[in-house]
């Protein structure tokens, strides 16, 4: 058993520009993604991309993806149903591995001119020794 | 009060800013955040910037 993450943070969005947040596995670990919120904090709605990517931003896997993600709603972006996310969700049945030194990446692409705003995200994971 | 390392280039007219500190909740996990303004892409810029290793970062 390893350890238990349940992180919740925040990222400042900014007019027609995308927010890339990169959250790197250390080496020798293995992150088992069991969960993963975005919240469009701006007064537009944003596509929403999550997948892993590794170390020079190759994207590896998508793992999920919110076209048009209403302005002020949140999103749990890893589904049952693969092909469907959706506000509230459930979880996923079982957890993605991510390997030491690769990415999970979450994107709120540019939606056009906006006020910009702050979005919530929240990473649910378990960290395992590789 | 975190340190963050800041970097910005100029690509094709637009900046492009990028910002790596430490997880909060694990200062063993490096976090990058890269503003991209429209219409660039990640693919676009991510060879103007360096990786910013850990031990930079207090």
């Amino acid at each position: 058993m390893g350890k238990l993450y349940q992180t919740l943070g925040t990222v400042t969005l900014v007019n027609n520009t995308g927010k890339e947040l990169l959250l790197t596995v250390p080496d020798g670990k293995i992150w088992k993604i069991y969960a993963v919120r975005m919240h469009n904090g701006d007064d537009v709605a944003r596509n929403q991309l999550l997948k892993v990517v590794d170390s020079n931003s190759n994207s590896l896997h998508f793992l999920g993806y919110v076209a048009n993600a209403t302005a002020g709603n949140t999103y749990e972006m890893l589904s049952h149903i693969p092909t469907s996310p959706q506000i509230r969700a459930p979880f996923v049945g079982g957890p993605v591995l991510v390997k030491g030194g690769n990415k999970l990446s979450l994107t709120w692409q540019a939606g056009g001119a906006s006020s910009g705003g702050t979005a919530q995200y929240c990473v649910t994971y378990e960290e395992v020794a590789e | 009060m975190r340190k963050e390392k800041i970097e910005k280039h100029e690509v094709k007219g637009k900046t492009v800013i990028k910002k790596t500190y430490r997880a909060s909740w694990d200062r063993a996990v490096r976090v990058e955040e890269w503003d991209i303004p429209a219409p660039l892409k990640m693919e676009d810029v991510k060879d103007k910037f360096k990786e910013v290793k850990l031990d930079e970062l207090a």
